[in-house]
């Protein structure tokens, strides 16, 4: 029993070295940003911290970028919930001709890389005026976050037992009011993941960003390009963007890997 | 999958029609555009040739040249490893993570940052802070071992960029499989300890068996974002030295943004799709097939 | 089915509609302009804004900060967009090519200035000056700004297409404490064997000290700028009169050859270093020697840097031809589709002009100073004082030849970097396959036979022969 006991403590120690190991890079990242430009390239933890970086960094032009960002993601990540939800519902448990190949349309054009259509899609929004336009990155956001929330939550509307369907349907609900009152409930976390995950696409996306932005509607990670340079060095402030940038997806990261566990899981309850 | 047969009619499609109408205008347009943009030639940086219908010879000139096998070749080979390792790695971490002790939670979370944050960023610290041999951690690392540093994007820049996908993206894997993990009843985990099952056969025997669903999700997901994977490489080898680590992106990029020739890197991104679509589909079958 | 076909029908109008706008790009930019013509009066109370697409370089985060000065004199708001060099260059071409027409004024390299005014995609400066007023005229001081830059800053048939915001050659930087520690000395005019002479001999990696840093990173932009240089130090060039191409010639072997032995005494892991990599690593004291562009020269000079007040400088190497000395840098260009090119062009001149580089040394110091550009700036003895750079970096800007960049004629112009459109796209083969050399992947024989024919495909479908 004594083994066991110092075996479990073991295998809990690896895995908090391996936590520790993997998050490294990260980690370096962001301590680095607290170092003056002539410390970067040095490895060490010892070193007096400045602010420097974060100052040079956090200019008018930042927030600016911010608030595109935030705006732009929390404006797709809500579209594509109104979008997808509806959907999903519709193709499970509503009567359609062929709902598995419409379903299969949805899942492959996820397939399609950016690159791909960049320049048809740069020519398109500015045909119709809407490049450096915030609408137009939403638009395109959505454009690859429908289809992947529709393939998750068509996933767990699946694995919502039909007895709770046709129990709806006994108490006199029409299906829309089953719909808001009994399904949404059930497939919440489900919904919270996708929504989730959608969210850190969204964030994070670099491609669009930068081909259909000028100065208007550009996002953080377009900032972060400026670090990202041929000429100079700017190690230092390179790590303080990043760090900025990656901060919001960490935190929201950190206080919902359980309801995003759980939502992935709510996805496989057998009926 | 459908679970309506018995009902009435009614104007579901009312519902999905914007969805519908919403994702053809925003992906099919586009790539539309790009199959027509195919067959034309067409240099932004020549406007005084003109565009000019091309017939199928991007397609002949892509499908001809030396480069486009190689790095089809390397795409092969990233999503291959990839998808392998992270698999075998995500199980190995959910398996070693699904335990209870102090700090479990928030261990488990930093074990997920990595697909949290951007690619590029976390490839230009890789790039510079890491593994650059005269300045990052890599030179000062060997130096105190007293050995070469290791030339990761010169010499091994394939292997780097494999490396790299598979770190970003096995907290993704992970992610998935830990949550089938959890949904493990206890029940099942009794009776195997009953049954005297040891910690590796239990894991072949029950857990994987059980979790299988969770890993085809996450295979497939993995896959369709491995193929697409374009930021990494972009960063930080730019699919160099020569074309050793572009991918098919990465190619259709360049043909893009350095040769500007618009009609070829159609061609690409067509050939592109196509193998993309082959591919899932014989992973979907595949799954598939397991499954019944 | 037919909705399928109708689908079809309905992209292939609205592509059709796209090749309208593309062809008629003229009359497409008119039409914006008279479009946008109320819209401008109703502005012209505060005077309008110019958006600047620019390359993040020190010089233009510099520009950027002192624009506000501008916009307390003027009212004018000028925007700025700064982005990494890779991304810029693709935005502007963008842009400017596709029509979208967004910027008034654009930074460019200088193998871009001139095709891009050719393209009808940016405006000629040189009606512009000519309608300034005298006072203007003479307060601007054309004449000051260095006639080889000029050059480069134009087109061949079109005359001047942009004006430099910096400027710069390559020279060799070295050392002075690692030479001295090793009893070595500079030769006053170095050879490309010179260098690789004193290179091996301070070469000492295991310690931390590379023999040179030059740059290995495969880019049109990266490592083919260097080698362009050396390339035609050793006799090479790319088309002959008749734009034959004329890259599997002995003397470009030997050019490559050169190159990947003067790597093994460069910095490790050389094809991951670019620009920036090997100039962090000669201002941290980890090179002996440094071969690059002469901005670098105000980089090493700069407090952060560890290497200040040691470095020693030298011209260009040679082999066969003289003068090997590049001209590069940025220049900034009006948009043809810009909207406010009057604004656009009065800020150009502000940012380019005396009394900027004046404003840049009083708030940024000496080595801050935009270089490379007017000769005035160099006979400023504060600044020759201040910069023991500035006297070189003078002499290779002066002798680098635009015209002439190797020993036979070329049927093009630019030094290392070809005045070309399609020189982004086989100058990317080519800087691929020279890295694949160097890092042993493949053989010479076979670099160089792709290489060729790229450049040859690239002057049959480019329409040059006929």
């Amino acid at each position: 029993m004594k083994k066991a006991k110092i075996k479990y403590a073991l295998l809990c120690l690896l895995a908090v070295v391996v936590a520790l190991v993997w998050v490294f890079p990260i980690f370096y990242m962001i301590i680095s940003s607290f170092k003056a430009e002539a410390d970067v390239v040095v490895p060490g933890f010892i070193f007096s911290p400045t602010l420097e970086n974060y100052q040079t960094v956090l200019s008018d032009t930042f927030f600016q970028y911010l608030g595109n960002s935030v705006m732009i993601t929390i404006g797709t990540v809500i579209v594509t919930v109104l979008l997808a939800v509806p959907a999903a519902y519709a193709l499970v448990f509503t009567p359609l001709k062929d709902p598995n190949n419409v379903y299969f349309w949805f899942v492959s054009t996820t397939f399609l890389p950016a690159i791909a259509v960049i320049i048809p899609v740069y020519l398109i929004f500015q045909r119709i005026g809407l490049v450096d336009n915030p609408l137009a990155l939403i638009i395109l956001y959505c454009g690859a976050g429908v289809p992947l929330m529709i393939w998750l939550v068509t996933n767990f509307f699946k694995e919502v037992p039909m007895e709770i369907v046709e129990a709806a349907q006994l108490d006199g609900c029409n299906r829309w009011q089953a719909f808001w009152q009994i399904m949404i409930p059930l497939v919440r976390n489900g919904i919270f993941s996708a929504a989730l995950l959608v969210f850190i696409i969204t964030w994070n996306e670099f491609f669009f960003a930068v081909t259909i932005t000028y100065t208007e509607s550009a996002t953080l990670p377009v900032y972060m390009s400026k670090y990202m340079t041929q000429q100079g060095y700017f190690w230092g402030k390179m790590c303080a963007t990043g760090t900025l940038i990656c901060i919001i997806p960490i935190i929201l990261g950190f206080f919902t890997q359980k309801a995003l566990v759980k939502g992935l899981t709510s996805g496989s309850v057998k009926g | 999958m459908n679970k309506a047969n018995t009902k009435k009619k009614d104007h579901s499609t009312r519902v999905l029609l914007p969805a519908v109408i919403f994702v053809a205008a925003v992906t099919q347009i586009p790539f539309v555009v790009t199959i027509i943009f195919s067959f034309l030639k067409w240099n932004v940086k020549r406007p005084d040739l003109g565009i000019k219908f091309n017939g199928i010879k991007n397609f002949v000139d892509v499908l001809t040249a030396k480069n486009f096998y190689i790095v089809l070749k390397n795409t092969l080979i990233i999503i291959v490893v990839c998808l392998v390792l992270c698999t075998v790695l995500a199980i190995l971490l959910g398996v070693l993570f699904n335990r209870k002790f102090p700090g479990g939670y928030f261990f488990r979370t930093l074990l997920v940052m990595p697909y949290f944050v951007m690619d590029s960023v976390v490839g230009i610290v890789w790039k510079t802070l890491l593994l650059n041999p005269s300045m990052g951690l890599n030179y000062y690392i060997s130096k105190f071992f007293g050995f070469q540093p290791i030339d990761f994007f010169g010499k091994h820049s394939l292997a780097t960029v494999v490396i790299l996908i598979i770190w970003q993206w096995t907290p993704f894997f992970f992610l998935i499989i830990m949550a089938g993990l959890q949904n493990i009843p206890d029940d099942v985990i009794e009776s195997a300890k009953i049954d005297g099952a040891n910690g590796f056969r239990r894991l072949v025997s029950i857990d994987i068996p059980i979790i299988k669903k969770h890993i085809i999700t996450a295979m497939t997901l993995g896959l369709i974002n491995i193929l697409k994977v374009f930021g990494l490489v972009y960063v930080t080898t730019q699919g160099g030295p020569g074309v050793s680590s572009a991918n098919l992106p990465y190619l259709t990029y360049r043909t893009v943004f350095y040769d500007w020739s618009v009609g070829r890197a159609a061609a690409i991104a067509v050939v592109t799709v196509a193998i993309t679509l082959f591919i899932t589909q014989k992973f979907f079958k595949a799954t598939n097939k397991d499954e019944e | 089915m037919k909705k399928k076909v109708l689908s079809l029908i309905l992209a292939t109008a609205m592509v059709g509609t796209m090749f309208v706008g593309c062809g008629g790009s003229d009359s497409g930019s008119d039409n914006k302009d008279s479009g946008s013509d109320g819209k401008e009066t109703e502005e012209s109370g505060d005077a309008g804004e110019i958006k600047v697409a620019s390359v993040n370089n020190d010089a233009m985060v510099i520009m950027e900060e002192l624009s506000k000065k501008y916009t307390e004199e003027t009212g004018t708001k000028v925007t700025f967009t700064i982005l990494s060099e890779n991304e810029i260059r693709s935005k502007i071409t963008q842009d400017v090519g596709l029509g979208g027409g967004e910027y008034d004024l654009v930074t460019l390299g200088t193998s871009d200035m001139g095709t891009y005014l050719d393209n009808g995609w940016t405006e000629a400066l040189d009606p512009m000056f000519d309608a300034l007023s005298d006072e203007e005229k003479s307060e601007y001081d054309l004449d000051d700004v260095f006639q080889s830059v000029r050059t480069s800053c134009s087109s061949e048939t079109k005359g001047l297409a942009a004006l430099p915001f910096y400027s710069e050659s390559t020279m060799i930087c070295y050392n002075k404490e690692i030479f001295e520690s090793k009893n070595l000395t500079m030769p006053e005019n170095p050879t490309w064997e010179d260098i690789y002479d004193l290179a091996s001999q301070c070469d000492d990696k295991a310690n931390g000290v590379a023999g040179i840093a030059i740059r290995g990173l495969a880019g049109y932009g990266e490592n083919m700028y260097i080698f362009g240089s050396i390339m035609n130090a050793f006799g090479g060039q790319y088309y002959d009169m008749d734009w034959n191409a004329t890259y599997d010639t002995p003397e470009v072997k030997e050019a490559w050859e050169f190159y990947k032995k003067l790597l093994t005494v460069a910095e490790d892991s050389p094809t991951t270093c670019g620009y920036t990599e090997c100039l962090n690593l000669f201002a941290q004291g980890k090179a002996a020697i440094y071969y690059d562009a002469t901005v670098s020269a105000g980089t090493f000079a700069k407090d952060d840097s560890d290497v200040k007040g040691k470095v020693g400088y030298a011209p260009a190497p040679t082999a066969k031809k003289e003068n090997t000395g590049t001209i590069g840098g940025w220049g900034i260009a009006i948009t043809a589709g810009s909207k406010n090119k009057d604004a656009a062009f009065d800020f150009l001149r502000w940012a380019t002009s005396k009394e900027y580089v004046k404003l840049v040394q009083e708030e940024k110091g000496f080595p801050s100073t935009p270089s490379g550009t007017r000769v005035s700036t160099y006979e400023n003895q504060e600044y020759l004082d201040a910069c023991d750079f500035a006297a070189t970096t003078k002499i290779a800007i002066e002798t680098a030849d635009a015209i002439h960049p190797a020993i036979e004629d070329t049927p093009y112009t630019g030094n290392s970097l070809p005045n070309l459109p399609e020189y982004s796209s086989w100058g990317e083969t080519l800087a691929a396959e020279l890295a694949s050399y160097v890092s042993g992947q493949k053989d010479l024989d076979a670099c160089i036979a792709d290489c060729q024919s790229a450049i040859d495909t690239a002057a049959e479908d480019g329409g040059y022969r006929d």
